[in-house]
């Protein structure tokens, strides 16, 4: 009842440096052409999954994936075995729980349609989100900002944050943690969510 | 519920990690050599931790560029030139667009306290902040070296180029030394580029003095001030003033871009070169006069080869390490 899920099971690990291609052509891959995607994908997998977390969880492992298929050769275009990968990572979990939602099903199909679809430009998708990355950045509690912007304006290390500020090194660090996932999950989920572990 | 039988953690307490890794990184006062190799060994245990890196590390680029958005538009106003090659114009700023993503976050910075050398490997660029504030931002392939304290505050420029924010102190003036001539600030921030035969300094702000090592060389010092250009050479020394915003364009590779404006392409190839590895070399006297404007990522060779082929109509062709273009 799992076989069609269980070839990619081992390649789960990180292939070592000395064959197919290499980590930091894949970096720029993934940065250029599936990040922009993130997204959408997280869109349609949120639809077909149970809850939020499952859908970053299969999201997680869709980039795992992809991760594999790049270091054997970068996928020209990206965005159709993107949602493949994820189309059948979903297929394989519905299979394993026997539940076959309507609904993801129908997404599928529609899925299907959605990929052949041209995406933006990629200049304008660049030009969008710097733009969404200010306007998050404007968005942002105080407390997350200010550390962030001393940071990168004027350059200080969080020693000398935490100086001005008057709080403590470990402070400044956490919130400047916070300030880039915030910012990330705008930019690339079009999401604000500041501050659940603070 | 395990889903996949994956033996990695759920990804938001991956990213969470991811961010302190670069947060620790990037704005920490101590990053040793044990940091590094920790974060390393955690970057290799799972491609998942390695995506959710890129993630973090791209947006930490990125926002390098809002400010310096901000600031291209500024000197965008008030340039009112709108050039020959327009259409090569419209290209260098998509590919810039486009590779603001990719290369984001190879920007590093430093707190330099220790006296010492400091280097850039090609295509490199490095923000070192001193003791006192000042900051010396290093370009592709440069290597400096910090005097220690009962020198006073000297900095040797070994290779390369390097743009110098100065904080001022009248008691203690700050010195550059490249080779046989050195540059003496007062209060100011100027760049100094040193190749092999010529030393290029060029003044934005403030007041500064060049002149030679050497007391009795009977070469006399001269005196800086904002849009000021003096190139040495070992005949003598030569000054131009130059409009600020052209200066600024020069200074893009604080951006990581390259500016050019009417510019030859043989002079365009020679500076691609100083940033890769992977070499231009522009062979016919009509290609090398081909005139080339517009701004391009100082590390995105392909971008260009891309417009010489499909705009400036050249031939391209790829040698090894080496990249033919011709007519």
């Amino acid at each position: 009842m799992k076989n069609a899920s269980d070839n990619h099971r081992g390649d789960g690990n990180l292939r070592k440096a000395g064959e197919g291609t290499d980590v930091s052509d894949v970096k720029a891959w993934f940065v250029r052409e599936v990040l922009p995607l993130e997204g959408t994908l997280l869109q349609f997998l949120r639809k077909s999954s149970s809850s939020n977390a499952d859908a970053e969880d299969i999201c997680q492992e869709v980039y795992m994936r992809i991760f594999t298929a790049a270091r054997k050769q970068i996928p020209n275009p990206t965005k159709p075995l993107l949602f493949k990968v994820a189309r059948d990572l979903l297929v394989d979990r519905a299979r394993r729980q026997q539940i076959v939602s309507i609904q993801a099903m129908e997404n599928l199909e529609a899925l299907e349609v959605a990929i052949d679809e041209p995406g933006p430009d990629r200049a304008v998708i660049a030009r969008e989100e710097l733009r969404r990355l200010q306007a998050a950045l404007d968005k942002l509690p105080e407390r997350y900002r200010k550390p962030f912007l001393m940071k990168k304006i004027d350059g200080l290390t969080t020693r000398e944050i935490a100086v001005r500020l008057g709080v403590a090194e470990k402070t400044v660090e956490m919130h400047l943690t916070e300030a880039v996932r915030a910012l990330a999950d705008v930019l690339y989920r079009d999401q604000l969510k500041v501050g659940e572990t603070a | 519920m395990s889903h996949s039988g994956l033996p990695i953690a759920g990804p938001r307490e991956v990213a969470e990690r991811a961010a302190e890794w670069l947060i620790r990184q990037h704005a920490s006062s101590e990053w040793t050599a044990d940091d590094q190799a920790a974060f390393e060994a955690w970057m290799d245990e799972t491609p998942a931790h390695m995506m959710a890196y890129w993630r973090l590390e791209a947006v930490w680029g990125r926002a390098d560029r809002l400010s310096a958005l901000r600031e291209t538009s500024r000197e965008a106003e008030r340039r009112p030139d709108a050039r020959r090659i327009r259409s090569v114009v419209v290209f260098g700023v998509a590919g810039l667009l486009l590779l603001g993503v990719v290369a984001a976050g190879a920007l590093s910075y430093f707190q330099a306290e220790q006296p010492g050398a400091y280097e850039t490997a090609i295509g490199g660029h490095t923000i070192l902040t001193l003791a006192d504030g000042s900051k010396i931002e290093l370009n592709t392939d440069t290597r400096i070296r910090l005097g220690a304290d009962g020198e006073g505050r000297k900095v040797w420029l070994d290779r390369g180029e390097a743009y110098f924010q100065i904080r001022h102190d009248a008691d203690r003036p700050f010195v550059v030394v490249a080779g046989s001539r050195r540059v003496i600030d007062v209060g100011t921030a100027f760049s100094v580029r040193r190749d092999t035969d010529r030393l290029r300094v060029a003044l934005t702000e403030g007041r500064a003095r060049l002149e030679s090592t050497q007391s009795d060389s009977g070469v006399k010092s001269i005196v800086l001030v904002p849009g000021d250009v003096a190139v040495a050479t070992r005949e003598g020394v030569a000054r131009v003033a130059r409009p600020i915003p052209e200066l600024t364009d020069q200074l893009a590779w604080r951006r990581g871009l390259l500016a050019f404006d009417s510019t030859p392409l043989a002079e365009v190839a020679a500076e691609f070169n100083r940033y890769n590895r992977q070499k231009l070399i522009v062979v016919g006297a009509n290609a090398r006069s081909v005139e080339v404007g517009g701004h391009f990522r100082a590390t995105n060779v392909d971008a260009f080869k891309r417009i010489a082929r499909t705009i400036l109509k050249l031939r391209v062709e790829k040698r090894g390490d080496e990249t033919v273009i011709s007519q």
